[in-house]
């Protein structure tokens, strides 16, 4: 094996192992088996495509609070007689719960070894089927919101955190459609419910549908959560040499569009430099923007009069449909033209498009609508996954968890224009008032309301597009010499080497 | 902390393992489950709000019991990982 220093063997309940550091200081733990991890670990041996299924699984039944809200929405909200922002507040506490609470709280309990995935899973399972219980049983708003809302958010954003980190811990040397497939099933497992929603749910069997949904979601994540355990901290396969295979990525294609990153950068250092700051601001505007898409695509459908055809169901369970498949599409993309070519132009895309999806509605052209609506579903998610990719490319991966859940704990902001702050502006540009914001008073969208919010969240994608381009340029060895003196911290010898050479 | 076989031990805020503290998590979800359910049956929102309430006092056991009890902690993970 190719490495710099002399490797020492280790023992652990698990079999033996060696550190090898490479060139820029990321280190790599080799030797142990997965099955012998999982045996002494779970109890059961299992390899890592059961992994990836529970990985697959933990986003696939967590989804639907996020995308099958857009379709549950309009029955919801007349079912209980709340007004559009009341509504879509559900929405925006949701995000806060999902992303910044559970990101942030669980990734700092999980790296400090004080929950295992199988239990928060197993734990989630049982919040998703309470949250829906009082859902359909939310005969006052705030039931619905520390009911539904948060603790569905808590379940569900376990489920995502768990999912996007077995996936990236157990496939180090190969992430690519594997990350993009589990990640992507965020919002193609809402399908089968966004369908269940715009073709069977009313007034009639309203606790029904909500119960399904619940027991369903609830019973998924608890499977899940026997499939899934983390590795060791820096675990790579046994069978894979990481610096023959770090060298082979140094001399294929893609390093020419993509290259490794120079360092392996702390949270702080990476907040130091502006491609850290940039990718706070993009990822955030085009999140906005795409958790508006995902909310508001539907209700805007409807508004238009699509409801009742196959086209509304196209369109709307179409968007996340595509939105989850076309995340491993990015992801190979961005193999062959850059990570950063390619998130500008679906930032671009999903502006552009999110425009088009507004005239075509307000023109009243149903195919159009729905064939935009399923464009631009496949470059929604962008954001999402480019979080991993950008940052793990740009920063290293000894820090991934928790320089991944930085940008990602702002998706509560992100929330809170696809929610509650869209819902006001629409209520209050369609002539209505505070009254009607907060109350339950029935009131029409104008179209002029319905321009404003789309434009709104196509300028957010197109200025992240823009920063994207011109400030998330790859850091530099000057940048992180800048960085580390700015920080007042030594220059490790890795890269006082790489100086020197 | 203290070590054995490789393990670490991270001491708890009580003494007690971090598995009772988490069945305890459970058990207190699924109480304020049931309160719930009462609650919504009688429609009375005060109940509701209790089994609400009894729900989270669960769930933030469940999520911090690692925490609030003594939990073993395998070679390879947490801070000395």
């Amino acid at each position: 094996m190719n490495v710099m220093e002399a490797p020492q063997k280790f023992k652990s309940p698990y079999g033996e192992y060696v550190i090898i550091v490479d060139k820029t200081g990321r280190k790599y733990r080799v030797g142990e088996d997965v099955k012998s991890i999982t045996k002494v670990l779970l109890g059961y041996p299992i390899g890592r495509r059961l992994l990836l299924l529970g990985a697959w699984m933990s986003f696939f039944f967590g989804s639907v609070l996020e995308y099958g809200w857009g379709a549950a929405s309009s029955t919801v909200i007349s079912h209980y007689g709340w007004s559009l922002a009341e509504g879509f507040f559900n929405y925006t506490v949701y995000v806060l719960f999902q992303a910044t609470i559970t990101a942030l709280l669980f990734q700092w309990l999980r790296e400090k070894g004080l929950i295992s995935p199988r239990r928060a899973l197993l734990m989630g399972g049982a919040m998703l089927m309470i949250a829906y219980y009082l859902f359909a049983n939310s005969f006052q708003p705030w039931i619905a919101y520390v009911g539904y809302a948060a603790i569905g958010g808590v379940g569900a954003g376990l489920g995502y955190a768990v999912g996007g980190a077995v996936v990236n811990k157990w496939f180090p040397e190969k992430r690519g459609w594997r990350l993009g497939l589990a990640n992507g099933a965020w919002a193609y497992g809402s399908v089968p419910f966004i369908i269940l929603y715009i073709y069977a749910f009313n007034q009639s069997d309203f606790q029904e549908i909500l119960y399904i949904t619940g027991f369903a979601i609830g019973i998924g994540l608890i499977i899940a959560s026997f499939l899934v355990v983390d590795p060791p901290k820096y675990w790579w396969p046994k069978d894979v040499d990481p610096i023959a295979a770090r060298e082979a990525r140094l001399k294929s294609r893609e390093l020419k569009v993509n290259p490794p990153p120079i360092a392996q950068w702390t949270p702080r250092e990476m907040l130091a430099t502006k491609q850290g700051k940039a990718q706070m601001v993009s990822f955030t505007l085009a999140l906005a923007a795409s958790l508006f898409n995902v909310a508001f695509y539907a209700p805007f459908g409807a508004a238009m009069g699509f409801t009742g055809g196959v086209l509304f169901a196209v369109g709307a369970a179409g968007f996340a449909f595509t939105d989850g498949l076309g995340r491993p599409l990015q992801g190979f993309i961005s193999s062959i033209i850059g990570r950063r070519k390619a998130l500008t132009i679906f930032y671009a895309f999903m502006g552009l498009g999110g425009l088009g999806v507004l005239y075509a509605g307000l023109a009243h052209l149903p195919i159009l609508w729905a064939i935009l609506a399923v464009a631009t579903g496949a470059v929604s998610g962008a954001c999402f996954v480019f979080d991993w990719l950008l940052i793990a490319d740009y920063f290293g991966e000894n820090y991934i968890g928790r320089n991944w859940s930085i940008p990602y704990a702002l998706k509560v902001v992100g929330g809170a224009f696809g929610g509650i702050i869209a819902s006001v502006i629409l209520t209050f540009l369609s002539g209505g008032t505070w009254t009607d914001v907060v109350t339950g008073a029935p009131i029409t969208i104008t179209n002029f309301a319905w321009t404003v919010v789309f434009w709104i969240g196509a300028a957010f994608s197109l200025i992240a597009a823009a920063l994207v381009w011109f400030l998330e340029k790859p850091p530099t060895l000057e940048d992180y010499i800048k960085v580390r003196k700015k920080l007042g911290e030594p220059i490790p010898p890795e890269i006082k080497e790489k100086i020197n050479q | 902390m203290s070590e054995k076989e490789g393990w670490t031990l991270h001491k708890g805020l009580i003494n007690v393992s971090d598995t009772i503290v988490y069945v305890l998590g459970w058990v207190i979800l699924l109480l304020g489950f049931g309160i719930d359910v009462i609650g919504v049956q009688s429609h009375n929102a005060n109940i509701v709000a209790i089994g609400i309430a009894v729900n989270w006092i669960g769930i933030l056991i469940g999520i911090f019991s690692g925490v609030i009890g003594n939990r073993r902690i395998p070679p390879g993970y947490g801070e000395h990982g």
